[in-house]
Parts: structure tokens; sequence; C-alpha cells
């Protein structure tokens, strides 16, 4: 009967019927100018949930973005939102940070740094009343989701709150997330462990061994999110007890995504080596490509300054090194399962070629317990 | 048992079940790997610093628990500055006709015609995917990679999400084990979605009342969540400056920041207690590499205490064929309800 099956696995989770999509599958929320409105409305047109991010994005241009998606899918999306607080019991030497710096200002033509620094745009109070005003089913957070559960729950959306640890996961089902997002050590980009260590260290539990884990904690369903790149990430994540799962990098490749041609290049060329854990950007843990930004930081030894004002140091250098399209000079977010990304499909090809392939594999996996 | 959840590695190593006891110096002995062998899976018994002969007492007390195959793991790293070599320990192996011989932590290509021409299987582990290429091409039968996640020595970077797949690819059709966080039937299930044929359990197999290890280490390992490990080379007095993940002991915690003074072998490094291997007992200072054994006596709280980052999925102290069988019996549910749950959407 096996061989005559007329039905092919479909994927289907809890995690659908929540948050109305087809499919498990979502777009995880990317700064620095990958996320597009086309991007992130092709996920959610494909069946699968795409989320915005909020980084470094004023009100009124995060309100143009969302009606912007809104106005190329009537299907659900969401907004990401940075919520780490301002580090204020640290101290950094400014003057150290610019000098540093200003190396690639000269480079890209830009004044030099001063001591002048202001938060960058975009606080989350902010930015969650937009998107509530705009009234966007899904919230995403990356940090302690405590402050935003319940506006985000007044404005009628769901609230998937990303975590490092179980412990994390405990704390934000506690304040009521309805999701929560098992970050593991392989993903690209900002972690989003709530409280760092003393060194500035986040926590990175492979995703393998975080998701289990995290999935026995708690009673709400738990998205997958760290190296997850085909179909085979996506059923073993389902194996792992995951009701879904995200993925960034491999959608930063797609051909709606904004990123200039030169971090393409690198995505393309880089291997799992090449994705690090570093606090250049922003002063809090990332993984990014390895690059000049990242190696001569290291090298200086300079100590951050404290989130978020590093980015606040960093935003003149890393803009301009994308309009210059200065691969070296720019912060390239990858996970370690970067180099299992296919470059120039569209974002529907990419849901569609990763159903099919978890479809295949549920099936390569069911004939080995026949 | 049944014989239920078969890859084609189950199949070239005479098994029945996709699940290795990774070899752990001091704890994984000769009933440790019986038993895991007896249940189905593959034990692999580690060297544990033996001289020849005493390795060679080792297998056969390891046959006499077994009729099943088997595996000796030989960590190349530490025989440089022993009485002994590397072939000696080889040797030993091919002799006995072992059924697989694996190597860790340096070049397996020297040994890779002798034990095929004994009928031996060769496993390496490694933890690249330029390891893991450059061992398909030197002929080893079975690539083990470990994850970054991996309790003990491993200088891997890249977590296993990412990792599997890429080496699948790399080294296709060469069998790819999974070895890392893996702690249950979701981890070995997961593993063999992303391209694995097998999964090595360290941590899990730990705690069991077969593992060699100091009951007080089992207890600590049963504790302790998945944030309490740490990767660090502070037990670098024999192997220095190879990294290992540790439980986060306060012990631990207290020198994390003075790696750089544990490196190698000092003359003021307080004896903190002492071990037996075979009937020699041998005096252990601090930052010695060498878990507690149930032999060992002293500061245990104070020794290596190897652990992976899946230590919290391990919740009491159960027999390793047990945990053989719930692995099994574990995964064939799981990917049932996985493909029957997905087919019965469908037809909604």
């Amino acid at each position: 009967m096996a061989t005559t099956a007329p039905f092919s696995p479909v994927l289907h989770t809890p995690l659908c019927e929540l948050l109305g999509i087809r499919y498990p599958i979502i777009k995880a929320g990317m700064g620095g100018g990958a996320d597009t409105p086309e991007l992130v409305a092709a996920v959610s047109s494909a069946g699968g949930l795409g989320l915005l991010s909020a980084v470094l994005t004023s009100p009124d241009q995060l309100r143009a973005n969302i009606r912007a998606v809104r106005a190329l899918t009537d299907r659900p999306f969401g907004v990401n939102v940075v919520v780490h607080p301002p580090e204020t019991d640290k101290r950094g030497d400014i003057a150290a940070t610019q000098a540093f710096l200003d190396r690639f200002r000269r480079e890209l033509n830009l004044p030099l740094g001063t001591a002048d620094l202001r938060p960058p745009l975009g606080n989350p109070e902010d930015q969650l009343a937009v998107a509530m005003e705009e009234q966007v089913p899904v919230i995403n957070t990356m940090g302690d989701p405590t402050a935003v559960i319940a506006p985000a729950h007044d404005g009628g959306a769901r609230v998937l709150a990303i975590v490092t640890t179980v412990a994390e996961a405990i704390e934000a089902v506690e304040a009521g997330a309805d999701v929560v997002v098992a970050q593991g050590a392989e993903a690209g980009g900002l972690r989003g462990t709530f409280r760092l260590g003393p060194d500035g260290e986040a926590a990175l539990i492979g995703t393998l061994a975080l998701v289990p884990q995290v999935v026995d904690a708690v009673r709400v369903p738990v998205i997958a999110a760290g190296g997850i790149m085909d179909g085979r990430g996506i059923v073993a994540a389902l194996a792992l007890g995951a009701a879904g799962v995200l993925l960034g990098t491999r959608f930063s490749l797609a051909r709606e995504s904004g990123i200039f041609p030169g971090w393409r290049e690198r995505a393309i060329a880089a291997t799992e080596v090449d994705a690090v854990v570093n606090r250049v950007l922003t002063g809090r843990p990332a993984r990014s490509i390895r690059n000049r930004l990242v190696e001569e930081h290291e090298r200086a030894g300079i100590e951050p300054l404290p989130f978020p004002l590093q980015a606040a140091a960093t935003v003149d250098v890393v803009r301009a090194a994308a309009q210059h399209n200065a691969a070296d000079l720019f912060y390239l977010a990858a996970g370690q399962g970067l180099r299992l990304a296919k470059d120039g499909q569209g974002a529907a090809e990419i849901v569609a070629e990763l159903v099919e392939e978890a479809r295949r594999e549920l099936t390569r996996l069911h004939t080995l317990v026949g | 048992m049944s014989t239920v959840l078969q890859t084609r590695l189950c199949a070239l190593l005479g098994i029945e079940a996709p699940i290795f006891c990774a070899p752990m110096g001091f704890v994984t002995g000769p009933e440790l790997a019986a038993a895991v062998s007896n249940a189905g899976g593959l034990g692999i018994m580690s060297f544990s610093l033996n001289p020849p002969a005493g390795l060679r007492s080792e297998i056969a007390r390891l046959r006499s628990l077994t009729d099943r195959p088997f595996g000796v793991n030989v960590l190349l790293a530490v025989i440089d500055g022993m009485p002994f070599s590397a072939e000696d320990i080889v040797g030993v192996c091919v002799e006995e006709r072992v059924p697989l011989l694996s190597f860790f932590a340096g070049d397996a290509a020297p040994f890779v015609g002798q034990a095929h021409a004994a009928g031996i299987k060769v496993a390496l582990q490694v933890r690249s995917v330029a390891e893991a290429k450059q061992a398909a091409a030197d002929g080893v039968d079975i690539v083990i990679v470990q994850g970054y996640e991996a309790g003990g020595h491993s200088e891997s970077s890249v977590a296993l999400t990412a990792l599997v797949p890429r080496v699948f690819d790399a080294v296709a059709p060469v069998p790819v084990v999974a070895a890392g966080g893996i702690g249950d039937a979701r981890g070995l299930v997961a593993a063999l979605a992303l391209g694995a044929e097998a999964v090595a359990l360290g941590t899990r197999f730990i705690a069991t009342p077969e593992a060699s290890a100091h009951p007080l280490y089992k207890d600590r390992l049963v504790a302790a969540t998945e944030e309490e490990t740490v990767r660090t080379t502070l037990f670098g007095y024999e192997w220095p400056n190879a990294p290992h993940r540790v439980l986060r002991t306060r012990f631990v915690e207290q020198w994390l920041s003075h790696e750089q003074e544990t490196q190698g072998p000092r003359p003021d490094a307080p004896r903190i207690g002492e071990t037996q291997i075979g009937d020699q007992t041998l005096p252990l200072y601090r930052f010695m590499g060498l878990p507690p054994s149930a032999r060992t006596r002293g500061d245990i709280d104070s020794m290596a205490l190897y652990a992976g980052q899946g230590v919290g999925l391990v919740d009491a102290v159960v027999p390793a064929g047990e945990i053989v069988r719930e692995l099994v019996e574990g995964a064939q549910e799981l990917v049932e309800r996985l493909f029957l749950g997905a087919i019965a959407v469908d037809r909604v």
C-alpha cells in the first residue's frame, strides 16, 4: 500500500492555525537592507510568514514599509522589533571607537566621527505603536519581550519571542509570549540573549541541543532558528519538536532581498567557518561574515561602546559601505548555514522548494522505519 | 529487538540501530561499550591511555561481554610522549581484529590500509568540512562529525544543523555520523534528517550504571542545564591548547580567566587526587584532563567533567541498553507521527 499512497506529506503544524499561514516557514526580520517590502510580502504570499525588520527605521518609515507590504499581499506578516534595553551600566571609550572607525570613514569620504553620539533611529515603543496602529498581526521580539506583550496583545497581535536558553523561554512564556523562537548558536545576525554575561557574552547553544530542551520546558509552540537552510533542516527541526522554522540567511539571497552586490558575492563565497560572533556593529553579540570591519576591530582590541551607542557610532560607516558596494566595511550578517544557500531564487520559489524538499525528506525517513 | 531503524551504515557494520556510544576516555570501558552493542547499537571503547598489553586485555574483556560488533578508539594526539606508539596501539587492535577502529585528533591515513587488510572498518572523528573531505580521500569508511555542541575535546566552531548537511554533501556516499548535543530520539531523527546515517552520544551514556565515570560526575550531569557547559582550554595539563567542553562548575568558573596559565605540566600544580589505570596508580594534578572514573579519589568537583550542550536532556542514570531501546522506539514513533500526521492533514 505504501508504494501507491496517493498522499504526499504536507507541512502543517498547529503554528499554521495560530498564525493563519499555510506552511510553518518564517522569514526572519533582517536589518541592514536585506528586508524589502517585496521580500516580506513574497514569503507571506507563498504561504509562509514574512517578518519585516524595524531596525534603524523611523516610525514614519516603518509605517510606509508596513503599508508597502500590505499593498503587495493580503496574507499575514509580522514586524521584528529589537527590544534589547540600552546598556546603562557600561561605559565605553567613545574617542577610541571613533578613532578606530575614522580609518574607514577616510576610505569612504565620510566626515570623521564626533563625541556627540545619539541613539540610532527608532525606539521599540514607537515602532510597536506604529505596528499596532497599522494592525500588524504578528510581533517578533529580539530581547526580553515583557514590556511589549501587553500592548501587542491589546492591539490584537501574536507575539513571537526570540530566546536563546531554556530559562529565557520560560520567562518569555510567563510574560505571555504566544510562541517562542529558539535561536540556536548557528543563527546569523543579532543574538537574542536577554542579559549578557560579564564580558558581553551571549548564550550559544546549538539548535539541535536547544530546541528539544525548550520544547520540554514550555507549552507554547516553538519555532527553531539557526542553521536551517533546506528541507533537511526543516524536517530536523520538526523532529526536535519545533512547530515551525525561521530562516534568515537563505532568504537574504532571494532575488527580492535588498542586499548590495558585494554582500551577495561574499555570502556566496564564504563557508560556515567564516560566520563568526562579534560585537562590532551594535555592542551586542551578532554573527556575521568575517571581513575587514570585524577583523580590524578584533585586532584593535577596543571594547565596544554600550548598546546601542556602538550602533550609533558605526551606522554612518556601514551605510556608506553599502552605498559604495564596499563589502569589507559592511556588516555582513549571516548564519553558519550560509554555504547551503542558493543565489538568485525568488522568495516564492524558495518557499516552494523548502516545502517540496521537506516532503521528500519525510518520505525518505519514513522508509527507514518501514 | 526489531530491526526497523536501518541505515546503510547499520548494514555496513552489522548493527541493528544507528546509535554509537562515543569513545570517552576512562568512561567508555568494556562494560558500557558492550551494553550499547548488546542493545543493537555500537559501543566504541576508548583506549583510555592503556599500554598495548592493557588494551589487549580490555578488548578481551569487552569480547567476553558481547558477541556483537564494537569499536575501539585511538586518541592520536595524546600518544606522543607516552612509552608506546600509535602503531603499537593500532597493532593490538588489528591483531585482535576489532570490528571498527576509530581515530580522533590526528591523521588516520597511515592506518587505513593495514586495517582494511585485516577486514577492519575505519572511522575518523572530524570537526570540519575540510577534514571530512580529507578523511574520505584517505579511504576512511565512516566520518564522525562533531559539532560545536559536543562535550569533551572538540574544536568545531560550527553547530550540527549547519555542519551535517555540508559534510554529507562533501563526502557522500561515505556515511556520516553526527555527534554533539544529541540526547534522545528527537536528536536522532533530526540527525538522520540532516543526512547522518547514525548518531554518536557521549554525555547521555555517561549517566548509565555501565559507564566507568565517578558517581558524583554522573550526578552532576543529571543536575546540569544546557547553559552550564563551557568551551575552554582550562584542563590543558597533558594536552595543552586543546579546546574541550566541560560543565561550568564553581572550580571552572573560578579559573576560566586563567586559561593561559594552565597549559602543559606545571611543577607547582597541586595534587588533587589519584586514579588507577590497569594496576597502576596515577597521581592527579590540578588542570589534568582525565575525567574522574569510579577508580578516582580526590577532589572530583575540581576535575574535568566533560559534557555537551544536550546535558539538560539527561534526567536520570539509566542502563545503556534502555537508552538505546528508548531512542529506537522513540525514533520510530516520531517518524510515523511526522509522516502520518502530515498526510492526515493533507486529506482534510
